[in-house]
């Protein structure tokens, strides 16, 4: 199976996670199975780990439309955006105006900074039929990201749709983040805290909200919650090491944010 | 067949959906996406082109004008108002050392450029005092900025300042100036006790400038460039009483210097001594002053002194810049000239 995926364009280090990944695959072939995998790599920040398990649930079945839009996702989250939107294409190619598919090309749009567009896939998302959390998430960031107000009500209306979950508290917390609002994130970190307390990677975002607004102290402890919970977070461990050799610069950019927020 | 976007039951053998043109045969579509390296050159043309296509004039100014109304904050209009003196907005919104900071920076900048004025110093010192409050308009829309890349951050900052110094501080001292004049008293003056070169004086712009000048006043004219056969004076500027107004008649007989046939009164005589100037006489005419260059440093052929000296000492009123009458540097000599 990893000789298929040798033909990939990944990196070294890619190559290993993708070992590593294929190695707690384990033997289920099932498309679905391989989806959940897939989702529970995605909320454990696994990205590229869960790319390469959408891809998979894929190709045990194509029709996993939750896979076409993990896929972009993940692609979003490891900042290849214009790769996201090609792909965001490809899919809706297959899927006309599927729903979620049309807001995952909306994120990866807005994150290209083409703003019309990306307002014109989220308008094509909200009027398809059905609605998810995932869709108001997207369009919460579209209009954060525009300057338009009423953003923060999406975000409360994605976590009123039935499916939401601590995770998409999480995703709004990192939407947040991304804009460098990271007093907003923490909140909703905070509260997907609250619901799931045993997620590292919830603890592992919660500590790069507070380094971001300057509570340094704060961020060690969360960073090291993190590692308690999953030992082998390598974002953590580094983002851990790194507080302890903060440079002045960062230093004086958190006094001074603290200095402004009073 | 059935579609899986629109669940349309199409005839077999298709490849399109007859209704929503979604594909029917998914089992020939790649699954695996293309993904951003390095060395993809195909990937990296992409990005350019599509950074290009972001950053086209049309998308550029689309994204500098949207960048102000875009703001929901309701606080930062009236912040920005206040940021015309800048800190005040910083103030506004509760950011008191930033507003300080600014606020204090700014004075600081101001003050010392009035203090080294109009030396070369005080440009630079006031071009700091508009990158100041550039930074406190900037760090106003910090937020909102935020969403921009670094690039067009630095590109709305460097507008910021030309707009600040073009829109704002230009026609400010556009205003003063036709006021007063600020200006380094020109080095081909000779030192004597009134001005010497070097000073920073203030003299007399367009709106203050009068009509007609009267005997005694002191002013900056300009020389123009002369030429004659075997010598050649560069164009300079003098700064002198003026000694014969339009109908006098001015005769410098050996040193002494007669108006109308009699001895001027002192505060009507030139800085310098009628001593250096050769024997002449002159019948002003309208609009011809008789300033005798008594401080002006000549470094033509001695051979022509005399005959440059005479043609400066008739001064058209259109050379007359105006009247100089304060001192502002150096400090130990700050006030008005008499």
């Amino acid at each position: 199976m990893a000789g298929r995926f040798s033909n990939l364009e990944f990196d070294d280090e890619r190559r290993e996670e993708a070992k590593e990944s294929s190695g707690a695959l384990g033997t289920e072939r099932d498309g679905w199975q391989l989806l959940e995998q897939a989702r529970s790599a995605h909320s454990e920040g696994q990205h590229e780990a869960a790319l390469r398990l959408y891809t998979r649930a894929l190709q045990e079945d194509r029709r996993l439309i939750r896979a076409w839009v993990g896929q972009i996702q993940m692609l979003v989250e490891l900042k290849e955006f214009h790769e996201a939107r090609v792909w965001g294409d490809k899919a809706l190619q297959l899927f006309k105006s599927n729903g979620d598919l049309l807001a995952a090309k909306a994120q990866a749009v807005i994150r290209l900074k083409d703003k019309k567009l990306a307002l014109a896939c989220s308008d094509g998302a909200m009027q398809s039929p059905g609605s998810s959390a995932w869709r108001w998430e997207v369009r919460g960031e579209v209009l954060m990201a525009r300057g338009d107000g009423h953003f923060d009500v999406c975000f409360q209306k994605a976590l009123e749709e039935p499916d939401a979950d601590w995770f998409d508290r999480v995703i709004i917390a990192r939407i947040y983040s991304y804009y460098r609002r990271a007093a907003s994130a923490m909140q909703y970190l905070q509260a997907a805290l609250e619901m799931a307390p045993a997620q590292a990677y919830s603890w592992y975002e919660l500590g790069t909200a507070q380094q971001a607004l300057g509570l340094l102290g704060a961020a060690q402890t969360s960073y090291e919650r993190c590692l308690e919970l999953r030992s082998d977070c390598r974002e953590a461990d580094a983002a851990l090491r790194a507080l302890g050799s903060i440079s002045f610069g960062q230093w004086t950019r958190s006094v001074l944010r603290r200095w402004r927020k009073r | 067949m059935q579609c899986l976007n629109c669940g349309f039951e199409n005839m077999p053998g298709l490849r399109d959906c007859v209704r929503c043109e979604g594909a029917l045969m998914l089992g020939e579509v790649t699954v695996i996406p293309r993904r951003a390296s390095s060395l993809r050159l195909a990937t990296r043309l992409d990005q350019v082109f599509n950074w290009l296509h972001t950053t086209t004039i049309r998308g550029f100014s689309v994204k500098i004008f949207r960048l102000l109304p875009q703001s929901q904050n309701s606080m930062l209009w009236p912040a920005l108002l206040r940021t015309a003196v800048p800190g005040l907005g910083h103030l506004h919104l509760g950011h008191r050392v930033a507003g300080w900071m600014f606020l204090s920076v700014w004075l600081l900048y101001l003050a010392l450029g009035m203090a080294t004025f109009p030396g070369e110093l005080s440009l630079w010192l006031f071009s700091g005092a508009i990158a100041t409050h550039s930074a406190a308009v900037v760090s106003v829309f910090a937020e909102d900025l935020s969403f921009q890349r670094i690039g067009m951050r630095a590109l709305f900052g460097i507008l910021l300042f030309l707009g600040l110094q073009q829109l704002v501080y230009q026609p400010i001292g556009g205003l003063i100036h036709w006021y007063w004049v600020p200006m380094i008293v020109p080095g081909n003056l000779l030192p004597g006790p009134v001005l010497a070169a070097g000073e920073g004086v203030l003299y007399e712009g367009v709106w203050l400038r009068p009509d007609q000048f009267s005997r005694g006043d002191l002013v900056l004219y300009r020389i123009p460039d002369m030429r004659g056969i075997g010598y050649y004076s560069e164009e300079g500027y003098g700064l002198d009483r003026i000694v014969g107004v339009p109908g006098d008649e001015v005769h410098v007989d050996a040193g002494r210097l007669l108006v109308n046939g009699a001895a001027p009164p002192e505060h009507e005589m030139p800085i310098g001594s009628p001593a250096s100037i050769p024997n002449l006489f002159i019948q002003l005419h309208q609009g011809q002053y008789a300033i005798l260059p008594t401080r002006v440093r000549f470094t033509n052929n001695i051979r022509f002194r005399d005959t440059i000296i005479k043609q400066v000492s008739v001064t058209s009123d259109s050379q007359i810049l105006g009247r100089v009458r304060f001192r502002l540097q150096p400090w130990s000599r700050f006030g008005s000239i008499e």
